[in-house]
């Protein structure tokens, strides 16, 4: 397992790095935490003849609130969303999702940044990313621009981030009222691609309707995928056992799963069905806890 | 592994339109992402190179062609694929049925694709082949379409940066 | 508790002592082959077919040869020059060292670049192009026995079929009557799927062969280098390369499991090329070559019998073995034994009537199978055993507990002859089963099932109540190439009275250093931390045929006994002549002889050392060494009793152990902490297969988990926390009573998880599950008993 022969090189700021991605074109891969892209090289699927990495540059790492929202700095790691005080308080979902992304070692290195920038259907983040109505930060040497988490993956591995351009932040909309999350996936065992994933987010009024709801799927679909019939289902209504139910039912019908070692569509729709339920009660039951 | 994909599609063209050019391998080529011919052997014999970009993976395959049946009479085509990794690492091998009818002055296109691959991509890339053709499939179509209708495809793109231009586009950038 | 006969300080028998090898170890200064550097050394890679059976067309190694570094592109045609294309198994079988002119298999090896890096020789492998034919593979083992398959062997003159040997045993008429008198029969087909023992250090080598010196060093990852040694001067002997012009060093293993006693085409390469150039070559694999090209284990495919009455006495078994050996036997088992051991599978219960059946069968998957920490094939007859024995108990609607307490052997029974041959040394099974139900509080758990059931929770218990037989072996039956499977230890004490132990086994994690350190100071009394154990170089180390099948205790371990007691024997005359009384006044205790009724006239082991270089006595041979080969008498019968609880989501269908309870019976105990240590790595690695493990193969003969991202080793998050216990049954043939526990827990615990799998849905109208269970196999199985619509 030893990659093609690569240039290296470990700007110190982004300016500098820009330079290198518009130098190398996209024969460039931006190193972030690597453990998607260092495996693939490993196994010569891919073999980019510069990796540029970013772990030098400063400021790319943080958890804060701020204007009405959760920023994230693109090389955030794992661990430490695990750790934030400010997560474990507002923000369960990422607490449930960085928990089973992977093994510690993984955690200890991976970005937030680098899961989404991967654009791969199968990483945690996305599913999330889609449940809390992100945006994305796109920074280049023509400056910034932001891209809703809806237009954000296009294809295999095939992101809206263009050569030149790097992933820098990661803006969620604020936990206010009554607000809850969760993620749960199925793995075969740990550090495994899910068999099927959901993340979801819901808000609620003083009576306990729905006012927001956000559901990303894992794993089920070529792409990162919401489950917009069953968001449109829960808004505006009292989220009861049969609503539930029935939004779940919808994720389950909506989705594309393809069969693999983990499992045929029957399964997976099985599991999306399962899971949707669970987490919805989950989110709402943390929710009305808020 | 095996993996069989299908596919109906209706054109706004003429069924004689259609079949002529889905019968033209040289014709095809151009809206296949990121193929090409290097060779024409005979009639119903092609070589050709397929270039699969996604992201940061990128898999360069040389393959044979064969036209092996071409009913024009029942618009009836069988073509017969096989690529091998130019690393040597495995194969894939195609077959592809395609059948055309006529309502109402359009085309109905139908056609299903049985893809059998050997050795390292189907060992490590057991969980995408099934999407990832299917999402090669759908932009064939989509740019044999384009060019019916007499649209410029971009025949030098390969699957991801295709992907990567639609980006661009929506997003008004130049690159 | 274990009672010990020696001082802490000494360390004997029965001390949890702390592994001396970990300190290497926990600070990273291991010296693994791998770190092996020599000057000049050049680097190995293997170019591996993509194809599962095809013919060679072309092999075009110009571009490869091309690229700086790369210094040359050995294929089969050039080793066939020197004869060494294809190479023995040790099975008799053949196998190719690199294909002429045919790969059987996918990732086989069809030639090798070196090169002066290992970079570069990767490099040079993706720039060898081959050209290749492929024809349809033949997957399906029971396919391969069709008369219209393709003959796989066409190497092999006259062969018409696939159809490697025919084994059997046990009185077939008389099995054949008791069933078909019988009450009561079941049956069950089982496939104990195809694994990987995944040790974490992957194979590798450093052959260094020294062109003036006409010598080989061999620096290999071997659980048996004296029985390599011995291959290669057969299969060398020829070009120049005799046993003594050739020395094997096994460093350090990171994890053996059995995957590390067959020869494999890689190291016989490395041997050539080192042999032609007089450089040193180092060929290491990587992860997926050593998960797809490497010996498997496993994939017997069962149909399992068993009769018995009404009121649960089990009659007689029947097992119908198919194994699925790849395109050669290169199984690893004692020449007489084609199914090794499979024989143990009439299991711990008195019933006198069984007969089993095996054939073997060419496919084109990769050639084995070695005994995956078992004592060859033992896993899959507990299996077998253990899952007919509860279908029976279901049959009949007896608890599978109650069941096995009225068909134990007794303990008094012992030694028992089992149908199949085998001469039981000594059990307790009553006892085992006892302890670990009242362990695991087993009648308040089946009152909870009960409730649980009512309220739509799936909750199961299992139980694995298995015999084991290891110690190859007795020299009238066991023989790996006509080596009788004896074992050795020399012990050499210097004048100081610290000594140096050497043994023909080879540890790769079990302890060795530790464990014999503490047999020999329980014979001498001299502390165990003064001496040192050495094993894994055949120039220092006496002949033995390794460490593998939960051998080394009950071969080697008694070796370093019984030389021990040579040395005790003259110790004691050494005393009497210091201490100037006749032998028969002295009495020994740990570390010192002293005279009868006079305790304060002694003699420390030390200075009877000392003086046998200083001051022995007159017509006695100087010096204080000795060394013993040893032959068993028997196998020794390790015995356990396994109880799992687990909890089923009933909607996802994940599975979650919530106890498991392994009360084992390994005889007498040299160290209870490495023990437990042994039975935890055994039991994840039961698990393994029981939820977890398989290569998985498409009919295209495609590896489909060919990387740990799809081959899933279970780590600390799916292991639950494991209970352990003990009965302590010595074995009455063992110098020491011990029996060896190194492979009892990979052995005993798949029955016990399925068996509480199947009995948490076993009310729904399943019957028999396939391992590994995984959450997937049982939804579609539940969905086919319309538990989900």
């Amino acid at each position: 397992m030893i990659a093609e022969p690569f240039n290296y090189d470990a700007p110190s700021t982004l300016d500098e790095a820009f330079a290198m991605l518009e130098a190398h074109g996209d024969e460039a891969k931006i190193l972030a935490g690597g453990h998607s892209l260092i495996p693939m090289m490993k196994l010569r699927f891919s073999s980019p003849t510069h990796l540029i990495d970013i772990n030098r540059i400063p400021g790319l790492a943080y958890i804060k609130e701020e204007d009405g929202y959760l920023k994230i700095g693109a090389m955030t790691r794992e661990v430490d969303l695990e750790d934030s005080d400010l997560i474990a308080r507002k923000y369960h979902i990422f607490k449930d999702a960085t928990h089973l992304i992977a093994d510690p070692q993984v955690r200890n290195f991976g970005t937030i940044g680098g899961n989404l920038a991967h654009g791969d259907a199968a990483n945690d983040h996305p599913a999330v990313m889609l449940a809390l109505g992100a945006e994305v930060e796109i920074s280049s040497k023509e400056g910034k621009r932001t891209v809703p988490i809806d237009e954000f993956f296009f294809g295999f591995y095939t992101t809206a981030v263009q050569p030149g351009e790097i992933l820098t932040e990661i803006r969620i909309p604020a936990a206010s009222g009554k607000y809850g999350s969760a993620y749960y996936k199925v793995e075969r065992k740990a550090g495994d691609y899910a068999a099927a994933g959901v993340a979801a987010m819901v808000q609620l009024d003083g009576n306990g309707n729905c006012v927001k709801a956000g559901i990303g799927l894992t794993n089920v679909n070529p792409l990162p995928m919401r489950a917009s019939r069953s968001e449109e289902a829960l808004v505006g209504n009292q989220p009861t056992d049969d609503l539930i139910e029935l939004a779940a039912r919808y994720a389950s019908e909506d989705c594309n799963p393809s069969e693999d070692l983990r499992g045929d569509e029957e399964y997976k729709r099985h599991l999306v069905k399962v899971i949707t339920k669970r987490m919805l009660k989950l989110a709402i039951e943390r929710a009305q806890n808020a | 592994m095996n993996t069989t994909i299908q596919k109906e599609f209706d054109i706004d063209q003429p069924i004689g339109l259609v079949w002529k050019a889905l019968a033209d391998p040289e014709y095809i080529v151009t809206c296949v992402p990121g193929a090409s011919l290097t060779e024409k052997v005979d009639d119903r014999n092609f070589k050709g190179e397929v270039v699969a970009k996604f992201g940061p993976i990128k898999a360069i395959y040389n393959g044979d062609i064969e036209i092996q049946e071409l009913d024009e009479a029942n618009h009836v085509m069988v073509l017969k694929g096989k690529g091998l990794d130019s690393k040597g690492k495995g194969s894939a091998d195609m077959i592809m049925n395609g059948t055309l009818t006529e309502t109402d002055g359009k085309t109905h296109v139908k056609f299903s694709m049985n893809i059998a691959i050997v050795g390292m991509l189907a060992q490590f890339g057991s969980r995408l082949i099934n999407d990832v053709s299917d999402q090669l499939l759908n932009q064939f179509v989509e740019n044999f379409k384009a060019k019916l209708a007499g649209e410029s495809v971009d025949t030098d793109l390969s699957a991801g940066s295709m992907l990567g231009a639609m980006a661009k586009s929506i997003f008004g950038k130049k690159n | 508790m274990i009672e010990c006969k020696t001082s802490k300080e000494i360390g004997g028998m029965g001390h949890s002592k702390k592994r001396k090898e970990d300190a290497r170890f926990i600070q990273g200064k291991g010296h693994y082959v791998d770190d092996v550097k020599l000057p000049g050394m050049v680097y190995m890679d293997i170019v591996r077919s993509p194809y599962a059976y095809a013919k060679i067309k072309k092999i075009d190694a110009s571009k490869a040869l091309a690229i700086p570094g790369v210094l040359a592109v050995v294929t089969g045609k050039d080793l066939e020059q020197y004869n060494l294309h294809w190479m023995p198994t040790l099975m008799s079988d053949t196998q190719m060292v690199l294909s002429t002119d045919t790969v059987m298999y996918q990732a086989q090896e069809v030639a090798a670049v070196i090169a002066t890096d290992k970079y570069i020789a990767r490099d040079g492998r993706d720039a060898v192009i081959v050209e290749y034919e492929p024809m349809p593979p033949v997957m399906d083992p029971f396919k391969s026995l069709d008369p219209n398959a393709p003959v796989l062997r066409t190497d092999k003159e006259g062969k018409t079929n696939n159809h490697i040997w025919h084994w059997e045993v046990g009185d077939k008429e008389k099995t054949e009557d008791v069933f078909s008198q019988a009450d009561v029969v079941v049956k069950q087909q089982m496939h104990i799927p195809r694994i990987h023992v995944a040790s974490i250090e992957t194979c590798g080598c450093v052959a260094a062969y020294n062109k003036v010196e006409n010598h080989l060093t061999m620096y290999m990852t071997t659980q048996a280098p004296h029985a390599i040694r011995t291959v290669i001067a057969l299969v060398a002997g020829h070009v120049g390369l005799t046993e003594e012009k050739v020395r094997v060093i096994s460093p350090d293993i990171g994890g053996g499991f059995g995957g590390k006693v067959p020869v494999y085409p890689g190291y016989v390469i490395a041997i050539a090329v080192s042999f032609l150039t007089g450089l040193p070559v180092k060929w290491i694999e990587d992860r997926s070559e050593n998960l797809q090209a490497d010996s498997f284990a496993r994939d017997y495919h069962i149909t399992a019998e068993m009769a018995g009455t009404k009121d649960g006495q089990i009659l007689a078994t029947r097992f119908k073995v198919l194994a699925d050996h790849g395109y050669t036997d290169a199984s690893a088992n004692p020449s007489k034994f084609p199914t090794g051991l499979f024989s143990i599978g009439t299991g711990s219960y008195n019933y006198h009537n069984a007969y089993m059946e095996a054939d073997a069968v060419y496919t084109n998957k990769p050639p084995g199978g070695v005994a995956y920490r078992c004592s060859f094939r033992v896993t899959e007859a507990v299996h077998a055993i253990e899952r007919i024995t509860d279908i029976y108990a279901r049959e009949i609607g007896r608890d599978p507990a109650d069941l096995r307490m009225q068909n134990f052997i007794k303990k008094d029974e012992f030694p028992w002859a089992s149908p199949t041959g085998w001469s039981y040394d000594s059990g307790d099974y009553h006892a085992g089963l006892q302890k670990a139900m009242d362990a695991i509080g087993y009648h308040e758990l089946r009152k909870e099932q009960t409730e649980l059931r009512k309220q739509g929770k799936l909750m199961g218990i299992g139980i694995s109540t298995f015999t084991e037989v290891v110690g190859a072996g007795p020299s009238k039956d066991f023989d790996i190439l006509g080596i009788k499977m004896f074992d050795s230890a020399e012990i050499r004490v210097h004048p100081t009275g610290k000594a140096i132990a050497r043994f023909g086994t080879k540890s790769q994690g079990q302890g060795h250093e530790t464990t014999y350190a503490q047999i020999v100071a329980e014979e001498l009394g001299i502390p165990m931390e003064h001496i040192q154990v050495e094993e894994g170089d055949t120039d220092t180390a006496p002949y033995g045929l390794g460490t593998y099948a939960s051998r080394s205790t009950p071969t080697a371990g008694a070796a370093a006994v019984m030389a021990a007691r040579k040395l005790r024997d003259k110790a004691k005359k050494i005393a009497a002549y210091l201490l100037e009384v006749s032998e028969e006044d002295l009495e020994w205790e740990p570390g010192k002889f002293f005279v009868k009724g006079a305790p304060e006239k002694a003699k420390s082991i030390q200075e009877i050392v000392f003086a046998s270089y200083t001051n022995h006595p007159p017509g006695m041979e100087a010096g204080f060494e000795a060394t013993h080969y040893y032959d068993p008498p028997n196998l020794t019968f390790p015995s356990g009793a396994y109880i799992c609880v687990v909890d089923v989501d009933p909607e996802t269908c994940h599975i979650k152990i919530r106890r498991f309870v392994a009360i084992d019976d390994c005889g007498n105990i040299i160290n209870p902490m490495i023990v437990q240590g042994q039975v935890h790595g055994g039991l994840t690695q039961g698990l393994a297969p029981a939820m977890y493990e398989e290569l998985i193969y498409d009919e295209a003969g495609n590896i489909l988990n060919g990387t740990f991202m799809d081959y899933l080793v279970p780590t600390a998050v799916e292991s639950p926390s494991w209970e352990t216990g003990h009965t302590v049954t010595p074995s009455p043939h063992h110098p020491i009573g011990a029996k060896g526990v190194g492979e009892s827990p990979t052995v005993g615990a798949p029955p016990a998880i399925v068996n509480a799998i199947v009995d948490a849905v076993s009310h729904l109208g399943i019957k028999h599950l396939e391992i590994p269970v995984t959450p997937y196999k049982l939804f579609k199985e539940l969905k086919a008993v319309g538990y989900f619509k």
